[in-house]
């Protein structure tokens, strides 16, 4: 075994140009399919925390049961500390990076020239901003800030500020029907725009105190929703699970794939999409290493006829090609690895910059348009799985070939 | 004297783009212990029974008996194997491995034959010693000039003590001074250890040492 780990060590040493070639040919590889799989991942990721963040308003929220299918302002919660007191005791709170509670409904917002249909959020600006990113968005003004002189303000999109002809500074008035039945109203000073890249969000969606909110709908100390966010979107369903448990059965608790369906199918679509380029990337990656590891083996055939000549069973050839496979397939995943996580490293400090395409991302439920890779185990070890497994399919073929032929048919090969 | 190597009527055809029948009916009988030379003219056949022989290339018909071993009836493992225990083979170009050194060359057979670490390293020892070559013994075969690395292919070829020792066109690549040198020495293993040589050649010094001389002509033995 010594002599067949120093033969097949050698053999890779000896034509330090080919061994080169292969180093790079695997190594690249390798590194293409790592920045695809972070990139990927962090594109996955980001379209799904924004949409968590901005649309989803929480991994995962908490109403009173039917809320979700049926809004309206008689199903409310009374008592939003309790829960979220018992959402601090519980085991997943480790998970949950933010909290907040507020209130939600279908009014009518109207200047003095135009009216529109809204849903208009009532929040508590402080924790709201723990739980999603409106606030980071405003173009003109400013988001809405926990003081007593707010109470009478409102932050609405850019493209429903343009349909009502008005702008910051300027008076609103929010009318809904409130859950005692009779017609809430109250006039709202602008004071701040926001642009969240995505039309309809700016077109339809407008944000108030939470007291306000309160005061239209005469919900008292009631709220409609707690939505809680994550450190993970993959960790909603685990959370979701243990809040469950501690919560009364009347509430709902949904975490954001139960309550934007929408969104699950477009990553089902995307996941999809993400496969077929990966498989194609890993074909082409695994045709490279095959092709040059085939050039690289074939070219030595007459030895390998030598080494069957001097007595060495054909299988045992096989053994030692599959060995210098293996010794060229480490350094160029060692390399490959380094250049993949290089590559991770600076993509998700830096990221890629779509700016050009930015109206595009942005109806594409809200991208920002700079992409961060997101490093993973399973995005970095599946690819250095993958391309050994080539490495050695690839010279799995050409071994078996030379250990069939004569020993002076692969003496004569050229 | 017992024998060694029986063929009955083995051919062997090229079917190539033009069909080249390299042997025609050969029949043949080498006795232990003989310093056999197959004669003839380039293209006559004697490479290609020479391999036939050390079970390096199969017959298109016909029958090989080496040592026992009915070569047209042996698989390719129980070939390696035949290889690996009663033969060792002498290249006209030497077919040193390149990655080696002479003294790893010689040894190779020898492990993989399973020898114990002691015993193969007092048998290359004493075989590159007996072959003048012992010096370049951590040298690699592109630092030695050809008649050393010939000496170093004999030194393979009988390091494991193989029963029958087969030399293609041993001394075509050397000089006249080196290819006598050789010779003499491979006579030498065979008056001295018995060893069976067959050796393919054209070159007059090598066949004036012959105990016989099998002379072919167009793959067919003419005396």
């Amino acid at each position: 075994m010594k002599m067949f780990v120093k033969l097949a060590w050698r053999n890779v040493l000896r034509n330090k140009r080919r061994s080169l070639i292969t180093f790079v040919a695997i190594a690249l590889g390798l590194g293409i399919l790592i920045h695809y799989s972070a990139f990927t991942a962090g594109f996955k990721e980001q379209m799904t925390d924004n949409s968590v963040r901005m649309y989803i308003m929480g991994h995962v929220l908490i109403h009173e049961k039917g809320f979700n299918d049926e809004p309206s302002a008689e199903k409310s919660i009374p008592n939003a500390e309790k829960i979220l007191a018992e959402v601090r005791k519980s085991p997943e709170y480790g998970h949950v990076r933010g909290m907040t509670s507020r209130v939600k409904f279908q009014g009518l917002i109207s200047s003095t020239t135009n009216s529109y249909g809204v849903m208009a959020v009532g929040i508590i600006p402080g924790t709201d901003a723990t739980v999603t990113s409106v606030h980071k968005t405003m173009t003109r003004g400013k988001f809405l800030e926990e003081r007593q002189e707010n109470a009478r303000s409102i932050v609405i999109g850019e493209k429903l500020a343009k349909a009502l002809k008005v702008d910051a500074g300027e008076k609103v008035v929010l009318m809904a029907q409130a859950s005692d039945g009779s017609m809430g109203a109250e006039a709202f000073r602008i004071k701040g725009i926001f642009r969240s890249s995505n039309p309809d969000l700016d077109r339809s969606v407008v944000y108030i105190p939470l007291r306000s909110a309160q005061n239209i709908l005469a919900y008292g100390n009631n709220v409609s929703e707690v939505a809680l966010l994550l450190d993970h979107s993959d960790r909603a369903e685990a959370v979701q699970a243990g809040i469950k448990k501690v919560l009364p059965k009347e509430l709902e608790v949904l975490n954001w794939r139960e309550l934007s369906p929408d969104l699950v199918a477009m990553m089902d679509m995307f996941d999809l999409d993400v496969i077929i380029v990966m498989v194609i990337i890993y074909v082409l990656v695994g045709v490279g290493i095959l092709n040059t590891l085939l050039m690289a083996i074939m070219e030595r055939v007459p030895e390998f006829g030598v080494l069957n000549a001097v007595g060495m069973k054909p299988s045992s050839m096989v053994q030692l090609i599959l060995l210098e496979a293996f010794f060229l397939g480490c350094i160029g995943i060692f390399f490959g690895t380094l250049l993949g996580l290089a590559d991770v490293a600076f993509l998700s400090r830096h990221g890629i910059d779509f700016s050009s395409f930015s109206a595009g991302l942005g109806r594409f439920l809200g991208m920002q348009t700079t992409i961060y890779s997101l490093f993973s185990w399973k995005g970095t070890l599946a690819p250095m799985f993958f391309v050994m497994v080539a490495v050695m399919a690839a010279a799995l073929y050409p071994a078996r070939k030379a250990a069939k032929l004569q020993p002076m048919e692969a003496i004569r090969h050229l | 004297m017992t024998t060694i190597i029986t063929t009955k009527d083995v051919t062997k055809t090229y079917n190539g783009k033009i069909k080249v029948e390299a042997l025609a009916g050969i029949d043949l009988e080498i006795r232990a212990a003989e310093f056999v030379v197959i004669a003839g003219p380039s293209g006559s056949g004697k490479s290609t029974l020479l391999h036939l022989l050390g079970g390096l290339d199969t017959p298109t018909s016909g029958s090989i008996r080496v040592a026992g071993h009915d070569l047209t009836a042996l698989s390719k493992n129980r070939l390696s194997d035949f290889r690996l225990s009663t033969l060792g083979f002498i290249f006209q170009a030497y077919n040193l491995l390149p990655v080696l050194t002479l003294e790893e060359n010689v040894e190779f057979g020898l492990l993989l034959k399973g020898t114990e670490r002691g015993e193969i390293r007092e048998k290359v020892r004493k075989t590159l010693q007996e072959l003048g070559i012992e010096e370049f013994a951590h040298q690699r075969p592109s630092e030695l000039s050809g008649g050393q690395q010939q000496r170093g292919a004999i030194a393979r070829a009988i390091v494991g003590d193989p029963e029958l020792i087969l030399a293609d066109e041993p001394t075509a690549n050397l000089d006249s001074h080196n290819a006598g040198a050789l010779i003499d020495m491979m006579r030498k293993m065979n008056e001295g250890r018995g060893k069976t040589f067959v050796v393919s050649s054209h070159d007059p010094m090598v066949i004036a040492k012959a105990d016989r001389v099998v002379r072919l002509r167009d793959g067919k033995i003419v005396s």
